[in-house]
């Protein structure tokens, strides 16, 4: 210890030398908000990944109908409840797409040879011989057009009623957050139930019977904000300088809520995809020859015992879409966040 | 305390009785009648039959009944049921989605807070991470599509369960298990969330300097406190497994209010349907309460005043 020290003599240091006119220097690249918030959320990585994972879902939503021959709703009873298989895959026995399936002794059988079928279903076909794959894109498709259009729906009542609450405040303002509190208290599922019952199922009322009940919280957040912002510099610098209420709201506040307004949509959407899929299964879904992801998983687990993959196939779908949106609903949150900031 | 218990009762009779008034406005827009085959019946049947349950009186009259009935505790007569009381409908089914109800509900608190506070002490390990994992899983996927699968892989291919129906307490197994997964997770990040933040407090801390072994600084001083704010997600929860028993009591077959609910809806038997709306809406109110008030109990620092809770 003692002959290390020693080994360091003083003439191996030098005064740092300070030149005063860069200490005022930004040694790091200046960002703005969405470069900064990008590097944030590139940190995490389950975050990307489902970013990634629900960008390739998006697009097969659109494309993998395309890819098979067999059309959504094109029934074709001769071939129906048959299994998954799949070209070249369907020799590797443990893997699910070889095309048999299990009697309930234990046997194994392959309806694909003892029907003489030639066609090869990837995912199978349902009880009326529709193709599950074609089917499970469109499925994904219209769930994730429903999620999408009713979590902007939300937003826009949501933004807008929770940004003229706080900013008129005083009576205006309690009138309207008296009136949030009570449809708080209103369960979600019963207006959503008793919605569809009165519209009768369809795309259009689902996603209106879902955007009505879920814009409560968004209101909260973007009134809270507003209140924050309300009396800071830049919104009386807006004012003095005689800009209207609603260019103050919609040109200087809302932008400054990107970050609380898109994680507050981001959650909203999984959340809509529940609700579209618990519609289905409890019998006020879409309409055949429509498919949901939640319709698909009701119609397969009416057969579940003999067909299990008409069921499996659709939930894992919904699994991991649901899992993916919430995953990066969280990243996102910690990167727009700003007491996270290191 | 007083005026602001008041003050909330007052909101909660001002919701019940708007959730009652929607409702029933609601019903009355539904197209097509409660009756079974209503083409076979001859216009006079239809009319004997509308005037026998009060639908031929004008839509006013009908909700001035239905609201003063409701004061009365009256819910009316369901369609379906041979003119059983909405109210005896429902007690007899409240039992098996209470039973279940609570079960999950321990179950999942218990989960979640074992999974909670092990992540918390041992952050940013396998642990943790397989804990968020599981929070994030439980809370992503319906609980019907659990359910789905645990009733094929669970009751269908090993058989280690009974696959539905309510016979005894080995049927309520799976239902309880597919309803708790919701609970879990909340609990579960929650308490991670809770927990990490009081293990960098001051007083444990201090708890470490004077010498307190790991388990008394875990349990005794960091548990304890952490725990407290873990009351506030009863409210949401309760709303969680609401939801949950309507499809779980279905896929389980179980004879509970949800599964009731769901059958209410296809065959249009409006009182049933709006019997249960009531239900929810009242225990939904009455949870979020209580909740309220005993977060005020337990922990002194949160003060409810009358303006803001």
């Amino acid at each position: 210890m003692l002959n290390k020290e020693t080994a360091i003599s003083k003439d191996m240091f030098a005064p740092a030398h300070i030149d005063p006119s860069k200490s005022e220097k930004i040694s790091k690249p200046s960002l703005n908000f969405w470069q900064d918030s990008w590097l944030r959320v590139k940190k995490n990585k389950g975050a990307v990944l489902s970013l990634v994972i629900i960008v390739i879902v998006i697009f097969l939503a659109f494309v993998g109908p395309l890819l098979t021959p067999y059309k959504f709703d094109t029934q074709n009873t001769k071939n129906n409840n048959l299994p998954p298989r799949i070209q070249g895959l369907e020799n590797i026995h443990w893997l699910p797409f070889d095309g048999t399936l299990k009697r309930k002794n234990g046997t194994e059988y392959n309806p694909y040879e003892i029907r003489e079928v030639k066609e090869y279903y990837w995912f199978g076909t349902d009880g009326l011989g529709r193709d599950l794959f074609a089917r499970l894109w469109k499925g994904t498709q219209i769930s994730l057009f429903i999620a999408f259009m009713a979590a902007l729906v939300d937003m826009l009542i949501g933004v807008t009623y929770g940004a003229i609450s706080g900013y008129l405040g005083g009576r205006v303002d309690s009138v309207m957050q008296r009136i949030v509190e009570i449809i708080v208290g209103i369960p979600n599922l019963i207006v959503v139930v008793l919605m569809i019952l009165v519209l009768k199922p369809g795309i259009v009322p689902i996603i209106i019977a879902i955007a009505l009940t879920g814009w409560t919280s968004m209101a909260r957040v973007v009134r809270a904000q507003v209140l924050k912002f309300k009396n800071q510099e830049f919104v009386l610098a807006a004012k003095t300088l005689g800009a209207s209420n609603g260019s103050i709201i919609f040109k200087h506040m809302i932008p400054n809520m990107f970050g609380v307004i898109i994680i507050n949509t981001m959650f909203s959407i999984p959340n809509a995809i529940f609700f579209e899929a618990f519609l289905s299964f409890i019998g006020l879904g879409l309409q055949e020859p429509n498919a949901s992801l939640g319709t698909l998983v009701n119609d397969g687990y009416h057969s579940m015992i003999a067909f299990p993959y008409q069921m499996i196939i659709p939930s894992i779908m919904i699994a991991l879409i649901m899992v993916c949106f919430n995953l990066v609903a969280d990243g996102l949150r910690d990167a727009f966040d700003p007491k996270m900031r290191d | 305390m007083a005026k602001y218990l008041l003050q909330r009762i007052v909101y909660m009779i001002l919701t019940l009785f708007i959730v009652a008034s929607v409702t029933f406005f609601l019903m009355k827009l539904i197209p097509g009648t409660p009756f079974n085959s209503a083409e076979k019946l001859t216009p006079q049947q239809l009319h004997i039959m509308q005037e026998k349950y009060g639908l031929n009186d004008p839509v006013p009259i009908q909700y001035v009944h239905y609201i003063a009935n409701l004061v009365k505790g009256d819910l009316g007569v369901s369609f379906q049921f041979d003119n059983t009381p909405v109210t005896k409908l429902l007690q007899i089914r409240i039992g098996p989605s209470a039973v279940l109800g609570i079960q999950a509900m321990i179950l999942g608190a218990l989960i979640g807070i074992v999974l909670g506070v092990v992540a918390a002490l041992k952050q940013n390990t396998w642990v943790d991470y397989g804990s968020t994992f599981i929070a994030v899983v439980g809370k992503s996927i319906p609980s019907f599509i659990f359910a789905g699968l645990l009733q094929y892989y669970l009751g269908v291919k090993l058989g280690w369960f009974p696959v539905m129906f309510w016979k005894g307490p080995e049927y309520t197994i799976m239902p309880t298990i597919a309803l708790a997964m919701f609970p879990i997770s909340i609990t579960a990040r929650f308490m991670r969330t809770e927990m990490v933040e009081v293990l960098g407090t001051e007083y444990i801390t201090l708890a470490k300097a004077k010498g307190a072994s790991y388990w008394q600084i875990s349990v005794k001083h960091a548990l304890r406190n952490a725990l407290i704010p873990v009351v506030t997600v009863l409210g949401p929860l309760a709303v969680g497994l609401m939801t949950g028993s309507l499809v779980i009591e279905n896929i389980f077959g179980i004879p509970g209010i949800g599964e009731q609910f769901v059958k209410a809806i296809m065959v249009n038997d409006y009182p049933v349907i709006m019997g249960t709306n009531i239900l929810f809406a009242a225990l939904f109110v009455v949870i979020i309460l209580v909740v309220d008030i005993l977060y005020g109990i337990i922990d002194p620092r949160i003060r409810i005043s009358g303006g803001k809770s």
